[in-house]
């Protein structure tokens, strides 16, 4: 008995030792493995051409992105596409992950904002050398949020699109809202044949995609007197450099022959916009900023001067709104009375339906 | 780990230890030329002979990397990459001095292959006799940059310096919404493999190591046309702004200095800038250089 519980004592031992080596093994080429990995592997998945054989201004016939084509159709946009305008690359996507492989450092504005999905191809007409466009379909999950990208971006010296209710031309591009859509349509260069394939895909790819009401009721919110056209925006986050100013809205104004920008936000009731209302007005005062008495009677608003310049906040019902960085206190008081008294009017209710 | 915890600067005379040679010529020492004019091959050739010429820089036999900007598969017109005009223009320079070879590199953000066609500097390369390495993974390397936070173990684009010689980086003047501005140190960037998006995190910083791993020859900074808004990317020809200016210098660190000016940002709005000079890589002061200064028709 006790000569079997040795034996069986070295069996184990010894199975023990040889499960042990071979953990060790293991461990050993898994630490191997790491000490080589260069990240960089994802460059191409296909072997490596000596040194400056291929040559890089032949057309590939592949451009395989970070994700492309993966779960989709790669006829999606094709489907867009008019009459002599053909795919001069292959659909791409990229996601939260990804993203910045295709956009670099503007990957932020997109993250911050929202962000979903973009989809992106390069479409030609003719024989696309030169006369190409790229349409790229950022999926922001929302309506404002399509909004916020697209309006911060926005080109100040372009022409409005009857395209969607937010949409303007440049020279050689489109940029639209379409629902949870933003999109851009970028030309290789300004030229009138591109650009009416552009709108021919574009047009077609509105009028496939259901977009929903395009209506952003805090718009509505501000006076529409003396508003700068095309002015509006929307910041998703941080507003002013303040992390508690979330989806605020912005209009410009013409006051006193300058710009004067109005800012609104809708909170979910009365007692959450006094406390941002509160917090801003603290956040102002702990960045140098002096409040002064207004020049008139402001209602459940106040006043500052920071650095030569004049802020308004002002608390309407769930509404915090105001005026940021005006020139001056008289311009500043005047916008930010004209937008509380409109939103006053607007009646939207002392809770969020 | 503390965010902004400053990159230790190597020692003068440490740089055997660095991963890349030193390829700053030490005859010409600081040295700057701002060239005013819409035709920016007439600019170069201009801002370099102000500086005395091609051949102060590239000698007979020298082996030269002209390291591009070709991040994005865009059209030339975007003001986005570097404009091949340029490329040709200098890769042809470079043979009249007697260079043996011309290399032209990059990593770009997307398809590599993409990007060197779309934005015409393939063709130009190969049109003036340069040969284009577009990046695979068996050219990177894992760097260790003594010194440095970011650069550690880190894939870096070396295998096309193999034999090199001479080194210009030749960038464009932009926007860019994570640093500020990308001109001639983030030109760098493109040297870097791997999941590089997560040195935006603490992008100055990345910069700034970029600028003690390379110690170029020459760079030159297209001001032509700079990228006022929306950079990176750009996208609409709306985002440019014709400010006809071409710069030509052996201080990276000025050069950007100057380019910010083009871009109307204050250096206090560009901290690569500031900490590349506290870091003794070359002068914000682009003034102290006495930039030579001309104009072209």
């Amino acid at each position: 008995m006790v000569v079997l519980q040795r034996q069986k004592t070295a069996t184990e031992l010894a199975v023990c030792v040889g499960v042990l080596l071979c953990l060790g093994a293991v461990a050993g080429w898994v630490l191997l493995t790491q000490r080589n990995f260069n990240p960089a592997v994802r460059v191409s998945p296909t072997p490596d051409p000596p040194l400056g054989v291929r040559s890089a201004s032949e057309p590939a016939s592949v451009h395989p992105g970070p994700v492309a084509n993966q779960g989709l159709n790669a006829g999606d946009f094709a489907a867009f596409a008019p009459a002599g305008v053909t795919p001069f690359g292959p659909l791409e996507q990229f996601d939260e992950e990804t993203l910045s492989d295709k956009i670099n450092g503007k990957a932020d504005l997109y993250l911050t904002s929202g962000f979903k999905q973009l989809r992106c191809q390069r479409f030609a007409v003719g024989d696309g050398e030169e006369d190409w466009f790229e349409f790229f379909v950022y999926d922001m999950g929302t309506l404002p949020q399509a909004f916020a990208v697209y309006s911060v971006q926005r080109r100040p010296e372009c022409k409005p699109l009857e395209l969607t209710e937010f949409a303007y031309a440049t020279k050689n591009a489109l940029y639209f809202v379409c629902g949870p859509f933003y999109v851009e349509v970028v030309a290789a260069q300004p030229s009138e044949q591109l650009q009416k394939a552009m709108l021919d895909m574009a047009s077609r790819f509105v009028a496939a995609t259901p977009a929903g009401p395009m209506r952003l009721v805090e718009l509505e919110l501000f006076p529409p007197e003396n508003k700068v056209p095309y002015s509006e925006t929307l910041n998703i986050s941080s507003a002013f450099g303040f992390e508690g100013f979330s989806n605020v809205f912005t209009v410009k104004y013409e006051a006193d022959g300058k710009h004067v920008l109005a800012y609104l936000t809708a909170l979910d009731d009365e007692g959450k916009a006094a406390a941002l209302a509160h917090a801003y007005c603290r956040f102002l005062l702990a960045n140098g900023a002096e409040e002064i008495p207004p020049e008139r009677a402001l209602e459940n608003g106040k006043v500052f001067s920071l650095l030569g310049t004049y802020e308004v906040v002002v608390q309407v019902g769930r509404v915090v709104g105001g005026v940021h960085a005006a020139h001056s206190q008289h311009a500043g008081e005047q916008v930010a009375r004209a937008l509380a008294t409109h939103v006053a009017g607007r009646h939207i209710g002392a809770q969020r339906n | 780990m503390a965010l902004h915890r400053p990159a230790r600067v190597p020692r003068p005379g440490a740089s055997a230890a660095l991963p890349l040679p030193d390829f700053s010529v030490k005859k010409t020492g600081p040295a700057m030329a701002i060239v005013t004019g819409q035709d920016r091959v007439k600019t170069l050739r201009r801002a370099l002979d102000a500086l005395g010429g091609i051949g102060r820089f590239i000698s007979n036999g020298d082996r030269v990397l002209l390291k591009v900007n070709a991040a994005f598969a865009l059209p030339p017109s975007l003001g986005a990459t570097t404009h091949p005009a340029l490329v040709a223009e200098l890769a042809r320079l470079c043979y009249t001095a007697g260079a043996a070879e011309v290399i032209v590199t990059d990593n770009p953000i997307n398809d590599p292959q993409s990007c060197f066609r779309l934005t015409g500097i393939a063709r130009a390369a190969e049109t003036a006799g340069a040969r284009v390495v577009v990046p695979t993974d068996a050219l990177f390397e894992p760097v260790t940059l003594p010194g440095a936070r970011l650069i550690r173990e880190w894939p870096v684009l070396l295998k096309p310096f193999n034999g090199v010689t001479k080194l210009v980086g030749i960038a464009p003047v932009k926007d860019h919404n994570r640093s500020g501005a990308s001109m001639t140190m983030k030109n760098w960037y493109g040297l870097l493999g791997g999941a590089r998006n997560v040195f935006h995190q603490d992008i100055h910083t990345i910069i700034l190591e970029l600028a003690m791993l390379v110690r170029p020859t020459l760079v030159i900074l297209d001001g032509t046309t700079t990228m006022i808004t929306n950079g990176p990317t750009g996208g609409s020809l709306d985002d440019l702004k014709q400010t006809n200016t071409m710069i030509v210098s052996t201080d990276q660190v000025a050069a950007d200095a100057f380019g910010a000016t083009l871009l109307g940002r204050r250096l206090t709005e560009l901290p690569f800038i500031t900490r590349a000079a506290a870091a003794g890589l070359g002068t914000a002061d682009f003034e102290a250089l006495r930039p030579l200064r001309d104009s072209v028709v």
